[in-house]
């Protein structure tokens, strides 16, 4: 089977994976699919020399740096809340709550967000964190506990109160 | 496990759980736009190396070449002032020999 064809194949199977990564890192879908196509390109660039390094830890890596380096550039740019969430509803449907989590979680500091998601939406251990994000473990653990502060932080009493079936 | 790392869990569950807009990209672009670059790459390599090898060789030809001694200034003519004493000597020789002879 020949690279194009091996490429084609892991694009099918994981590209929509790394772009939900990727939304949950920026909450943008159209900046997601930017990051999914550089992480992408980047990835059929060293194709050849990845094959026992690992595809997904690689392409996990190059989105979330790709992320960092984007947030670095554009923080002037940067999307700041300005309001508190709003009083829990009566009716506190799906959408609701999505749009909840998604507003804390982009008020979460952009290297505590990369940590929460790598480490709770991917399921990577502190060691994978910590490789994928080019630092040590003890500083994967303090911002993942940073990062979970903030997020309490931001939800208030909506942190303990959702649940992940929507109910 | 700590309670609050479930939750958290759930919580990135939910917010990524929404299908999102279809993907726009497709491999085939990504196979292309990563032609593109490696092509972009090579060409690149190609030309730094020339111009390294055009650098090396300009520099080697300078160092080694002997330099060109300058050119010794021409032969020009000799200056004339014995002719012109002689001239004058004969000269006057010819007049005493007119004079003595005339009478």
């Amino acid at each position: 089977m020949s690279r194009n064809d091996d490429f084609s194949e892991y694009f099918a199977a994981r590209a929509n994976a790394l772009r939900a990564t990727a939304y949950l890192l920026c909450g943008d879908w159209h900046r997601a699919e930017d990051i999914t196509q550089v992480a992408m390109t980047k990835l059929y660039l060293a194709w050849p020399r990845l094959r026992e390094v690992g595809l997904d830890a690689y392409a996990r890596k190059v989105v979330v740096r790709t992320f960092l380096a984007e947030n670095r550039r554009l923080w002037r740019k940067r999307e700041h809340l300005t309001h508190e969430p709003p009083e829990l509803p009566a009716e506190f449907g799906d959408a609701e709550q999505r749009l909840l989590v998604q507003a804390a979680l982009a008020s979460v500091p952009p290297r505590q967000r990369a940590v929460l998601v790598l480490r709770y939406w991917n399921d990577l251990s502190v060691e994978e964190t910590a490789e994928a994000l080019g630092c040590s473990v003890g500083t994967v653990k303090s911002q993942a506990a940073r990062g979970v502060a903030a997020l309490r932080r931001r939800l208030g009493p909506h942190f303990d109160v959702l649940e992940p079936d929507g109910r | 496990m700590d309670p609050d790392d479930e939750r958290v869990r759930a919580l990135l569950a939910k917010a990524g759980e929404q299908p999102g807009p279809p993907l726009g990209l497709t491999s085939d672009a990504i196979v292309r736009r990563g032609r593109r670059i490696r092509l972009i790459r090579w060409g690149s390599a190609v030309a730094g190396v020339a111009v390294v090898i055009a650098g090396v060789t300009v520099s080697l030809l300078l160092v080694t070449a002997k330099p060109v001694p300058p050119a010794s200034p021409p032969h020009l003519p000799s200056a004339t002032p014995v002719t012109t004493t002689t001239v004058d000597v004969t000269t006057t020789t010819w007049t005493t020999a007119e004079t003595t002879s005339s009478p």
